[in-house]
């Protein structure tokens, strides 16, 4: 009789060519079962191996830390864009001479365009003083 | 999980196109280089309506018939130019979303000048102001419930 590891360390196709050479028969159906149970057993590795189960739950932890990661990136991102700024004047009389300053630029811009402006309407009354002109010296004729 | 990941993937990407507001433009900028800002809150404007009018030497701008229908002012200034280029841009995306209407634009010896304005039945809700030049990019954006016919009074009393 072989010891317990010396069998446990036999493969199972050793073991059925040694009991097929052995004098001791197999009760009856028990090699039919022991075929059925090995075909399930070689089944079950193949639709693990397919579908990958192994790498499934890491890959599912990858994209929740990010999925995560990236929900509170936008919360922070938000907050920082829309946090109110604080007051650069403590002192009202300096918040209204800034202010007056602002207003005086944008009515110096303002000024400026419609300076501009009038300029462009001279140089569109040009064609118009021409063409009287002409009209004007034909009419004479 | 697949429904997981596209959603987080779309909250990232909507990060780019994020609506900007003057809030969110101060707030990104104020703290660069070369760069200098003003910000009046709209409890500052409430504490220089509720006393008497200041005189200011050297300036004939009178802005009492509108200070107290002012709720908020951000100035920033720029000599970088690539915070410049950036803040341009910035600022170019939110008036474009933000109901704004062109005023003027005008053109001289490299300088450009935009105004927009956000009215509404007859009430000026927000102003902005950019001015572009070879050294500096200032915007000017304020906000409140200023009455059309005396901001073109104030605008107009003002001599360059």
């Amino acid at each position: 009789m072989n010891k317990l590891e010396e069998i446990e360390n036999t493969s199972l196709e050793e073991l059925m060519a040694i009991a097929d050479s052995s004098e001791r028969k197999l009760p009856e159906g028990a090699r039919e079962r022991l075929d059925a149970i090995l075909a399930c057993e070689r089944e079950v590795e193949c639709s693990e191996r397919q579908s990958g189960s192994f790498g499934r739950p890491v890959f599912a932890g990858v994209a929740a830390s990010l999925a995560f990661a990236c929900i509170v990136a936008f919360f922070v991102v938000t907050g920082v864009r829309n946090r109110t700024p604080q007051d650069t004047f403590s002192d009202p009389q300096l918040a209204y001479a800034e202010v007056v300053k602002a207003f005086s630029r944008i009515g110096n811009e303002v000024n400026r365009g419609a300076k501009m402006a009038e300029k462009s309407g001279e140089v569109l009354a040009k064609p118009a003083e021409i063409i009287n002109n002409i009209t004007g010296s034909g009419n004479a004729r | 999980m697949k429904k997981t990941i596209v959603i987080a993937a779309m909250m990232l990407f909507s990060l780019c196109g994020f609506a900007q507001t003057a809030k969110s433009i101060y707030n990104r900028y104020s703290e660069a280089e070369k760069v200098s800002t003003v910000y009046i809150s709209p409890a500052m404007f409430k504490l220089m309506g509720s006393i008497p009018a200041f005189e200011l030497v050297d300036e004939d701008v009178n802005i009492t018939p509108i200070i107290n229908s002012l709720e908020g002012m951000y100035i920033i200034s720029s000599e970088n130019p690539e915070v410049s280029r950036e803040m341009r841009r910035d600022i170019e995306k939110m008036v474009s979303k933000g109901e704004y209407e062109l005023l003027m634009e005008a053109k001289d010896d490299g300088d450009r000048v935009k105004m927009f304005t956000r009215t509404a039945a007859g009430i000026v809700k927000s102003f902005v102001m950019l001015a572009v030049s070879d050294e500096e990019c200032t915007f000017i954006m304020f906000d409140g419930s200023i009455d059309q016919k005396k901001f073109a009074q104030v605008i107009s009393s003002i001599e360059s």
